[in-house]
């Protein structure tokens, strides 16, 4: 047997020692070359676009299968597209027509879902590296301008633009302009169009019809506390007849940027309407960009946040609800009301996993104003370093073609106008409930913009998230959890150059 | 024969290590030491020397994330170490069934840890989970598990149990194996009782067998990474986020390269000096 070497303490820091001494080298070699880059300019300004509220004219489509027929599908014929989104309405409604696309261009699709944290870290990985992975991404409108700053995202109007890539059968302005607006890149002085909206949301309420007859409730309080009294009164009578098991009521409450803050965000701007800066930046902003959010009304806002999320009206551990957690619960039938985004309507018709089907129904959230339902768009982008964006843009216009998006109508939240005159939802038929399409269509004309939507939002909103989290779970009093927070986004925006 | 130049027939494993751990190193130490943000109009490292780890020196999340991770470290190896010997223990005893124990101990570990947070997300669910189903049936309240700030750090330090007990209980399994019969025949016959067999000869004996599987799960749990993005995404809030999660979070949920490349490489560090520590004072080397 031969001699065993050993490794003493002094070998072993030796070992350590060595490794990173070839680090250092190797990262100083590597530092003197990336010196000699020019550095980056100063931050740019950001522009923002107040959305305006405009009125939807009616236009009437017949449904077909082969969108704009004369259109030369053929052009890419043989490449292969990659699509990243996440599992919502639209992208789940559009995955069983997928086949349809390859056959009518001969391309390829591999269509990939990831929760929405996870298709945001993917794709921030995807466009900053410029591997090109992804050819076609989702895009939300929180990611406009992280990804409009750096252009990650493609400019889509010489597309829009190029008749031989679209023809005029696509009819743009059946999309409404304000929701074109909302998917400008507001940073650079040509706000190009940077994603085509294909799926629309705001937040609503979604109570049960079914109970909310049987023990006589209001479907319309007028405000956020009388509802909050109802969901006692219901919890209360649901403990009465022995139901230990459900719930009154359910919002989000985990942590996440663009998670409890968007259903947040609308208390936020119910008690900052008195002061009349409900609209964005200034209900989390002031002009010179300090965050005001912790302020008397901020805190308020997150203290009936909270109350709302009480042991009397919400299911143990709301700090834990996200978005996926609340559906859940609401079709599952452990939740009798919940508040999340109106895109969720196919997930509460689906008999395969609903209970609910045709029990419920939704309307507005008792703000002072109901235009502060918080906006939300699901558009498709092209990535800045895809190798087939000719082919990611056929699959673009066929996945927003009045033809398709009136053919799957039910199955998503449609961003078309044509595509809401489909009979289901002219005069609902059962299970869509009347109710829904009438506020769903009223917020698309009509729902403002009212989350931080700015550069840093990933950083700056996750912050925001945590504070409220941290309430909702105890961890934290709101106006502590809220102060914290505000000095974190005051941290972010002083290194990003907003201020000194 | 003598070979002529034998450090010549390394370098095919040296340039494979260059690329696979060294680089990899050095790029993020090098990063590290830079601004970088990726969402800014010209996401380029710019070197800003040791400001990273100037700005990690005043940031409270480093320290609450820092006790986090050692609080769960401590957790969780509180569990799996009396948990995994008492079953090595229990298997090496056994006449019957000994491979069969064995090739089910194996079975948490070829499970995703992905999968298993998953499946203890169901079962700590407040309202159809299975532990509060139990809990209520002896009459114990119920518990929030990973919704409650309090519990959540020990309810993630069960799940990190249930995976790698199985790890412990192999590593010792095999060492108690390997453990010389003829101490035990000299301690049996002057009379030591089991208790002091145990203690006086079986520990000692399998002490380098100990530290082995410590530093693996020291290792391990410090990087705890899997289960907590599966089961609760660093929250209720802040509370379970550990330091890996923060760095991660840092890195890949706010773009900030620069200053996550830092705490990672903070982390790095922190697993050699434990190691070093726990070397030092047991004397395995």
């Amino acid at each position: 047997m031969g001699k065993e070497e050993k490794i003493d303490r002094r070998k072993y820091i030796k070992y350590v020692g060595a490794g990173a001494a070839v680090a250092a080298a190797a990262a100083i070699g590597y530092g003197i070359s990336e010196l000699t880059k020019p550095p980056p300019p100063k931050p740019t300004t950001v522009v923002t676009t107040v959305p305006t509220t405009i009125t939807i004219p009616t236009t009437v489509v017949t449904p077909t299968t082969t969108p704009m027929p004369t259109f030369d599908w053929r052009q890419c014929k043989g490449e292969s597209i990659k699509v990243l989104g996440v599992p919502h309405a639209y992208t789940l409604g559009l995955e069983p027509s997928i086949p349809e696309f390859e056959r009518l261009t001969g391309i390829k699709v591999t269509y990939d879902l990831l929760t929405e944290m996870e298709w945001r870290r993917k794709m921030a990985i995807d466009l900053s590296t410029g591997a090109g992975e992804y050819d076609v991404h989702a895009v939300g409108l929180s990611s406009i301008p992280p990804y409009a700053k750096p252009r990650w995202l493609e400019p889509l109007d010489p597309y829009l633009e190029d008749p031989t890539l679209t023809p005029p059968e696509y009819d743009k302005e059946d999309i409404p302009k304000r929701l074109w607006d909302q998917v400008r890149d507001p940073i650079h002085v040509d706000h190009p169009i940077l994603a085509v909206p294909a799926g629309y949301s705001n937040v609503c309420y979604y109570y049960r019809k079914d109970i909310w007859e049987k023990y006589g409730l209001n479907p319309n309080p007028k405000t956020l506390e009388e509802r909050h009294e109802q969901h006692v009164e219901l919890q209360k009578a649901l403990r009465r007849e022995g139901i230990t098991d459900q719930y009154a009521y359910v919002t989000r409450g985990a942590r996440g940027a663009g998670m409890v803050d968007w259903t947040f965000a609308l208390y936020l701007a119910n008690y900052a309407e008195e002061q009349g800066k409900h609209r964005f930046p200034y209900l989390w902003f002031d002009e010179d960009w300090n965050p005001v959010f912790n302020d008397t009304q901020g805190v308020e806002a997150l203290e009936k946040y909270v109350e709302h999320l009480g042991p009397d009206v919400a299911p143990p551990g709301p700090a834990g609800y996200d978005l996926y957690k609340v559906v859940e619960s609401f079709i599952t039938g452990k939740v009798m009301a919940a508040q999340t985004g109106t895109d969720h309507q196919p997930t509460l018709n689906n008999p395969e996993r609903s209970v609910i089907v045709g029990k419920w129904e939704a309307t507005w959230v008792p703000v002072k104003r109901l235009e502060l339902c918080s906006t939300w768009i699901w558009g498709f982008g092209i990535n800045w370093a895809s190798k087939h964006k000719k082919a990611a843009w056929l699959f673009i216009l066929w996945a927003t073609s009045k033809e398709l998006m009136s053919k799957i109508g039910t199955r998503i939240c449609p961003t078309r106008l044509s595509a809401w005159e489909i009979p289901e939802y002219k005069q609902p038929i059962p299970p869509i409930p009347p109710n829904w399409v009438k506020h769903t269509k009223w917020a698309m004309a009509n729902a403002e913009w009212i989350c931080p939507f700015i550069p840093e939002f990933f950083e700056v909103d996750d912050y925001i998230s945590i504070a409220v989290s941290d309430a909702i779970a105890g961890a934290r009093k709101p106006k502590e959890a809220l102060d914290w927070a505000a000095e974190k986004v005051r941290e972010v925006l002083k290194r990003e150059g907003y201020y000194m | 024969m003598k070979m002529k130049n034998p450090p010549l027939f390394l370098l095919p494993s040296l340039i494979v290590l260059l690329f696979i751990t060294i680089f990899p190193l050095a790029y993020v130490f090098y990063i590290s030491l830079c601004d970088y943000v990726l969402y800014r109009a010209n996401p380029y490292p710019i070197f800003n020397g040791f400001n990273n780890y100037l700005v990690m020196v005043f940031d409270p999340e480093f320290y609450y994330a820092l006790l986090r991770s050692l609080y769960m470290m401590g957790l969780a190896l509180a569990i799996e170490f009396p948990v995994g010997l008492i079953i090595a223990l229990s298997i090496q005893r056994i006449t019957i069934g000994k491979s069969f124990f064995s090739i089910l101990m194996v079975i948490p570990l070829a499970l995703p840890p992905v999968v298993v947070a998953i499946m203890f997300r169901i079962m700590y669910n407040p309202i159809i989970g299975v532990f509060n189903y139990f809990l209520k049936m002896i009459g114990i309240a119920e518990r929030l598990w990973l919704d409650s700030v309090v519990e959540v750090i020990p309810s993630l330090a069960i799940v990190d149990a249930y995976i790698w007990t199985p790890f412990i209980v192999l590593v010792l399994l095999s060492g108690l194996n390997s453990l010389p019969k003829e101490q035990y025949e000299a301690a049996m016959i002057d009379g030591a009782s089991s208790w002091q067999i145990f203690r006086r000869i079986t520990i000692p004996l399998l002490m380098p067998f100990i530290i082995i599987a410590l530093l693996f799960r020291i290792m391990g749990l410090l990087g705890t990474f899997d289960i907590i993005l599966a089961s609760t995404g660093g929250g209720p809030g802040t509370a379970s986020q550990t330091l890996y999660y923060y760095a991660y979070s840092v890195t890949f949920t706010y773009l900030n390269f620069g200053y996550g490349s830092a705490l990672t490489v903070v982390l790095l560090y922190l697993m050699v000096i434990i190691s070093l520590i726990i070397l030092k004072y047991v004397k395995i080397m």
